[in-house]
């Protein structure tokens, strides 16, 4: 108490500056004046009341020393001081202000992925005993599970105090009398709730007495979708549903943090993960994913330890399904593996921009530093301490900092909101928010400080070795210890160089690797196509004459709907490139060794698909209604297949089989066509393709599409309704055009490119800028030599040149160390990136051509000002 | 003119809460009674004076305020507070057993 009120009260001279020194004043004079006729009155003279009183200025000096706070203070006037100073230069100002503001804003944003994505912890209490469990398996490392595994796992007693298995299924969920939506769903076992811990914001939740088949038949609804859907309507609770046709009933409403973005991608429901015994023990196939609760006090690696031998056990057990096959069990949230390097990668470019700022900076305070020795040295010569100097430069570098962070943090809130958008999805609602955290916002104020701390305290000391005599003889530049100025110039330049050739090659290996992967459609066309998703629930479509059924009504539909020229059913659009692919081995031939196959991708479709994409047909005939059950099972292969298979034979009759299909069924050849492709740079026409009549193979999950020619709203409509007509529990989902599909894709890809590019483009510009105010500075310093050399009679070329080779000087250090920099991030970067080029000797090659060309600019422009300089008044400039 | 003394130091407090303690007194006024006080043997110089007055008045143990004197002028008035009082009691006993302490050693002494 005693201290804050102290504190006050010496605050107060700052609030109440003016009143308290009048007061001071009012004090003495009247105390003066007192004693002045005391002194009169016993015959003394005022002058002796005066002197007895002692020195005016001193009793107030000492009154302000104990009223105020001597340091903030002196703070306070340095800042007064360097706002002063720098108002007289706003064109230093301004460039300081950009270049931070640049460096900072990418930063930032750059932090903020990193930050949403691997920083935010899971709002889940009691986090630190949640775990998620994998399969590794050769090849697979950090797999889903399956059923069988994860039910005896969770019939362990005292393995974990609670398993959640999660599930991912797409329902069709329908408010009784509407038509049908599909829905993503979390399907989850009934302690899921309980271990993560999050009650519901509305209504109860389920658990484990309702995760058994029969009694499964109530569902959870996530925030979002209770917005979308119900528009936060409290009498949703209670309600009854359809869901793939049977009625369900909502009992809750999960609260809006409770999000699973970056666990397992946003969903609208939770539904009861109801396994029958068949499926509950199944093992040959891994799709679940699994969330436990560590045990009380024991840790991570005695988990781990426990679910290795468990492997082991389960291997012995199961060894057609589980051989080789281990748990790797990791901290809830974290990524497993090196899926975050990427981000970290370009956090990193981002960093070395704002090394680059950092040096363009400190360049820029030299630069004006060297101009204030006068100043300095007058400053000195009148009683100013270094130490005092330095402080106040410093306290200008942190002025602009401040600025410069909340100018790039105002840019980076813009940029993220932007990048939201860029990044969105069809389909998906909202997958990645980009905020300004309290983490962020820290991040960035540390980044703009440590800046201004490094760009401000070296040009400071430097700038402040002056010799007071020498600065008030000498007039104008050179009087600092100009060659500590010079070699750190130097030193920042071919930093700069250095770093900016390292981070053009880090960003365009990223760039050459995004740009590889340019989907799009490639012999085939996306055109005035419209695609939509279909998923027919197994109940009641469980089996394939039921689906069977489905397609020729839907097909029939769609041909007669007005508008929907050419109507396709396939397995998958081929937006998304092929889905299956097989070993294959054909008839007649020796088949190779187990595993050296040829693998053919495939895909199901109707009659007219290829004619409807523009595929062309090559050789004999495409598919027809009758190619059914019961029909000779037929295939169409594509051309490089039927080179590849039967090299100058006809392909035409000719049987091929799957080798991993249960069934061996013996497919007939009756067809060839040309290939597609899906990618605009990779696809280089050697992809092994072929296709089966849908109705032969039958599954409840498929695309459909039109050729059509009404606007995406319009035909939206229309395939619901014929959709609706077949089967009114049903419903489309993903309906979009192929080309906004490919846009979809292209667009998440670009806006990541140029992220990149604009990394990359942002630290050239800053070093080029650096390197220009150096030079420039130099060709200002040497006017006086110049103007000499030119008025002896040296050359144009010759004072270009004399210029010039101070910057060839820095780039012959620069670049090749910048150089050796990228060859080893670029290695590293591939390494860390299978599948891309190890070296890439073009890349570096163009990298070096671009800085090079930077640099030369950069030097030529001040050296041809330098050698257009008219001798007289380079001289006069003395 | 009598000898003048340097005041020990962290006393000057003690005195001017003592001084204080019989009613309320301006600048000048505090002054006077402070050498009155120790019959003119101490000097208190301005500038120890006034900065003492105001770190005083920051620890609440003294407050100032512009009043209206017999010679009808203006002038700041300082009076105890209560904390100031009980202040005055503290520093005296710890003045009082810090002499009877230096002469009982001297005393011992001698």
């Amino acid at each position: 108490m005693n201290v804050l009120r102290t504190l006050w009260f010496r605050l107060q001279p700052f609030l109440r500056r003016r009143k308290i020194e009048a007061e001071l004043n009012e004090e003495i004079r009247t105390h003066l004046e007192m004693a002045e006729e005391a002194h009169a009155a016993a015959g003394l003279s005022r002058e002796e009341a005066r002197r007895e009183f002692g020195g005016v200025d001193q009793v107030k000096e000492a009154y302000r020393d104990e009223r105020g706070v001597p340091w903030i203070e002196s703070i306070l006037q340095d800042v007064r001081t360097a706002v002063r100073s720098l108002r007289r230069i706003p064109g230093f100002v301004a460039l300081t202000l950009v270049t931070l503001a640049l460096g900072v804003s990418l930063n930032t944003t750059a932090f903020s992925f990193l930050d949403a994505l691997l920083l935010e912890p899971l709002p889940f209490p009691g986090l630190n005993r949640l775990v998620q469990i994998y399969r590794t398996a050769p090849g697979q490392l950090f797999g889903p599970n399956s059923p069988g595994d994860l039910f005896e796992l969770k019939e362990q007693k005292g393995m974990f105090s609670g398993l959640a298995i999660v599930d991912f299924p797409t329902y069709s969920l329908a408010v009784p009398g509407q038509p049908a939506e599909r829905v993503s769903a979390f399907a989850v076992s009934g302690d899921f709730f309980r271990i993560l811990g999050v009650p519901p914001l509305l209504g109860r939740v389920f658990g484990p007495e309702e995760d058994a088949v029969g009694h499964d038949a109530v569902i959870v609804l996530s925030y979002e979708y209770w917005r979308r859907r119900f528009a936060l309507d409290p009498g949703v609770i209670g309600r009854t549903l359809r869901m793939n046709g049977t009625p369900v009933t909502v009992i809750g409403v999960m609260p809006r943090p409770f999000r699973f973005t970056r666990l397992f991608g946003s969903r609208d429901i939770w539904k009861p993960l109801a396994m029958g015994s068949k499926l509950a023990t199944k093992r040959d196939g891994r799709w679940l994913s699994a969330i436990a609760q560590l045990k009380a006090g024991e840790s991570l690696a005695e988990a781990q330890a426990k679910m290795t031998a468990i492997a082991a056990r389960m291997a012995k057990d199961n060894p057609k399904s589980d051989a080789n096959s281990g748990f790797y069990v990791g901290p809830l949230g974290k990524e497993p593996g090196g899926g975050s390097i990427m981000i970290w990668m370009i956090m990193g470019l981002a960093f070395s921009v704002l090394l680059i700022a950092c040096a363009n900076l400190a360049n820029l305070q030299l630069a004006r530093n060297s101009g204030r020795s006068r100043e300095f040295g007058i400053r000195l010569s009148l009683g100013s301490t270094r130490p005092r100097l330095v402080r106040q430069m410093l306290t200008e570098s942190l002025i602009l900092s401040l600025a410069g962070a909340v100018l790039g943090v105002a840019c980076a809130w813009g940029v993220n909101r932007y990048l939201e958008a860029r990044f969105a999805i069809v389909g998906e609602d909202s997958s990645l928010m980009l905020p300004i955290s309290g983490r962020v916002l820290a991040f960035a104020l540390l980044a703009a400080l440590g800046t201004g701390a490094l760009f401000g305290t070296l040009p400071a000391w430097i700038a402040s070795n002056v010799s007071p005599n020498a600065a008030i003889r000498i007039s104008g530049a050179g009087i600092t210890s100009s060659r500590s100025r010079h070699r750190l110039r130097s030193v920042l330049v071919v930093s700069e160089l250095a770093l900016t050739l390292s981070l053009i090659a880090g960003a365009g290996f990223f760039f050459q690797g995004i740009m590889r992967y340019k989907p799009g459609a490639v012999g085939w066309r996306s055109d005035h196509v419209v695609t939509a998703r279909v998923a027919l629930p197994s109940s009641p479509y469980n089996s394939a004459d039921k689906c069977l059924a489905f397609y020729d009504r839907l097909y029939a539909e769609l041909a007669a709907t007005p508008g929907v020229e050419a109507p396709i059913i396939c397995d998958l659009f081929p937006t998304g490139g092929f889905y299956y692919s097989h070993p294959m081995i054909t008839e007649g031939k020796e088949a190779p060794p187990s595993g050296k196959e040829p693998v053919c991708d495939m895909n199901t479709v109707t009659p007219g698909f290829f004619h409807a994409l523009g595929i062309r047909l090559l050789r004999g005939r495409d598919f027809a209604d009758s190619d059914r059950p019961g029909a000779p099972m037929v295939a169409i292969v594509n051309e490089t297949m039927a080179k590849k298979l039967w090299p100058n034979q006809d392909p035409i009759g000719r049987r091929i089989c799957a080798v991993d299909s249960e069934l061996r069924e013996w497919l007939e050849v009756v067809g060839v066509v040309s290939e597609i492709g899906f990618q605009a740079e990779v696809n280089t026409g050697r992809a092994m393709q072929y296709y089966r009549p849908i109705r032969q193979v039958g599954g409840n999950y498929f695309s459909i599409a039109a050729r059509t020619t009404l606007a995406p709203e319009a035909i939206k409509n229309l395939l619901s309704k014929a959709v609706f007509r077949v089967d009114p529990d049903q419903a489309i989902y993903e309906l979009t055009t192929a080309d906004q599909a490919f846009e979809d894709y292209n667009r998440a890809n670009h806006t990541f490119a140029s992220g990149l590019a604009v990394l990359g483009v942002s630290g050239l510009l800053l070093s080029a800028l650096g390197l220009y105010g150096v030079i420039s500075n130099l060709v200002v310093e040497r006017t006086p030599e110049i103007g000499i050399r030119i008025a002896m009679g040296a050359s144009f070329t010759q004072v270009v040149w004399a210029v010039m080779r101070q910057g060839a000087r820095l780039a012959a250090v620069g670049i090749p160390i910048g150089l050796f920099g990228a060859w080893g991030l670029v290695r590293i970067l591939a390494s860390s990136f299978p599948g891309s080029a190890k070296t890439n000797p073009l890349m570096l090659a163009s990298s070096t051509a671009l800085v090079l060309a930077v640099t030369f600019l950069a030097c030529w422009l001040p050296a041809r000002r330098a050698a257009r300089m008219e001798p007289m008044t380079a001289l006069r400039a003395e | 003119m009598p000898e003048k003394s340097e005041l020990l130091q962290g006393t000057l407090d003690l005195l001017i809460l003592q001084a204080l303690q019989s009613g309320p007194i301006h600048g000048f006024g505090l002054s006077l009674r402070l050498r009155e006080m120790s019959r003119d043997v101490f000097q208190v110089e301005m500038g120890s004076m006034y900065p003492a007055v105001c770190r005083m008045e920051a620890r609440g143990w003294i407050r100032g305020e512009w009043s209206v004197s017999e010679a009808n002028r203006k002038a700041r008035y300082y009076s105890l507070t209560p904390l100031g009082r009980r202040q005055l009691a503290v520093e005296r006993a710890k003045w009082e057993r810090l002499s009877s302490t230096i002469n009982l050693m001297l005393q011992a002494a001698s």
